[in-house]
């Protein structure tokens, strides 16, 4: 089994706030999506509670992918549990949207 | 006129903020006109004994004077004053600040009150308009005020750590917090159009028990900011669109992701009878928690172009804030 590993504090330092730096993490998970069995996403205990952050780094998957296929691929490591209630919010946001506009069509 | 620019202002300086002796012209109290002896004429404010949010409804009326006037000098009298709390800060540094965008020369007078003018020191305002004078000790209790054009989230977490001294709070509840100030300090940059950012300031009143809080944009406001959003295009008057704002979920993002911070704020103030009000447009919706559950609403004779949320916090609980059962929806994550 293939593990790539994402370090937040190391990729981001700081910037863990704006939708800006979000995209970068998605952009990184999207990058490892298709050579990696397992993406490990090291958190390191820091407290994000931005929802701009999260929501371009991982509701946007939601576009692509579905919750199965997300739970199997990307573990959230060290992540405040905190972040990671509202994480699944953002997520099952972006569900619901993304219903919501196949049964307009 | 930017900021950076006024740290070379001094009193002779037509283009900055000037301090003045408070004797040295005829003074009015509220809003009136002056013509001083060189024939320029001046639109002087002379502001009350308390600068606070129960007096929302005249500091804004002169403050919107301010701004509207076509005076070239406008002068900000404190002289009298004797409290100020984080609402009557955010929203002199704004109103003043607009004023200098506009070229106007404006005067500023200090409070004759030594505390007050202690009090404006440590908190931020002498430095914002570069009026160091006299030094003061900085204490922690202080959130100095700030410009914000961007989320700061250092800035944030001085506000959660103010709130840690005086609160007992769990990591979810910290958190919680946090992203409730966050996602209101933001709707400054994201949705309320504000090209002068928004102004923040806290302050801990450790023996009245109380922590106050506020954030001003000058912005479009809240009505304008939801019916940019099809969704909210039915609202018909600002006290609509502030008391759907304080709903949970209300957003005019196109993803509709959000609409949190306002609601969670209101949540905490609940379960700690706190206090809120919001003032945005002509409307003005106060939430008093200790009182009643029920909102109370107050018109606005000026209506004002932005968004205040200042906040009253009770820090003489003696128990913990910790957050409810979480979510049992099966998670992703």
């Amino acid at each position: 089994m293939r593990e790539e590993h994402i370090d937040i504090a190391r990729v981001c330092k700081a910037n863990t706030v704006t939708r800006d730096d979000g995209k970068v993490i998605h952009d990184l998970i999207v990058k490892k999506w298709n050579t990696a069995d397992l993406i490990k996403i090291h958190f390191n205990n820091i407290l994000i509670a931005s929802v701009s952050f999260l929501d371009e780094a991982f509701g946007n998957l939601a576009e692509d992918h579905t919750a199965e296929e997300i739970s199997r691929k990307i573990k959230l490591v060290n992540m405040k549990d905190f972040d990671r209630n509202l994480a699944n919010n953002i997520f099952r946001s972006r569900q619901v949207q993304k219903q919501l506009q196949h049964a307009k069509i | 006129m930017s900021f950076a620019s006024l740290r070379e202002t001094s009193i002779s300086d037509l283009r900055g903020v000037s301090l003045v002796d408070s004797n040295a012209i005829n003074r009015y109290h509220g809003v009136a006109h002056i013509h001083l002896s060189n024939q320029t004429s001046m639109e002087e404010l002379v502001f009350p004994k308390l600068i606070t949010i129960a007096y929302s409804k005249s500091i804004l009326k002169a403050c919107h004077s301010a701004i509207a006037t076509d005076e070239e000098e406008v002068k900000f009298d404190l002289s009298k004053s004797q409290f100020i709390s984080p609402f009557g800060i955010t929203i002199l540094a704004g109103t003043i600040s607009d004023c200098l965008l506009k070229e106007k020369k404006v005067w500023y007078t200090r409070p004759k009150h030594r505390p007050t003018r202690n009090f404006l020191t440590r908190i931020g305002f002498d430095d914002f308009f570069h009026l160091k004078k006299e030094l003061t000790e900085i204490r922690e209790s202080n959130i100095q005020l700030r410009k914000l054009v961007a989320l700061d989230p250092s800035y944030t977490d001085q506000i959660i750590s103010a709130f840690s001294r005086s609160l007992r709070m769990s990591e979810g509840v910290k958190g919680l917090l946090k992203l409730s100030l966050n996602e209101t300090m933001s709707n400054a940059f994201e949705f309320a159009q504000s090209h002068k950012g928004c102004y923040v300031c806290a302050q801990v009143y450790p023996n009245a028990k109380r922590i106050r809080v506020c954030i001003t944009d000058f912005g479009i406001g809240i009505r304008q900011s939801l019916m940019s959003s099809p969704k909210y295009r039915h609202l018909h008057d600002s006290f609509e669109a502030i008391t759907l704002a304080s709903k949970d979920g209300v957003t005019s993002r196109a993803t509709g992701v959000g609409g949190k911070g306002l609601p969670t704020l209101l949540q905490f103030l609940g379960a700690n009878r706190g206090r809120m009000v919001i003032v945005s447009g002509d409307g003005k919706v106060a939430w008093d928690f200790q009182k009643s559950k029920e909102p109370k609403r107050q018109g606005m004779s000026a209506e004002f172009g932005g968004t205040i949320v200042s906040m009253r916090i009770r820090t003489d609980a003696r128990g913990a804030y910790i957050m409810k059962g979480e979510s049992v929806v099966e998670d992703v994550f």
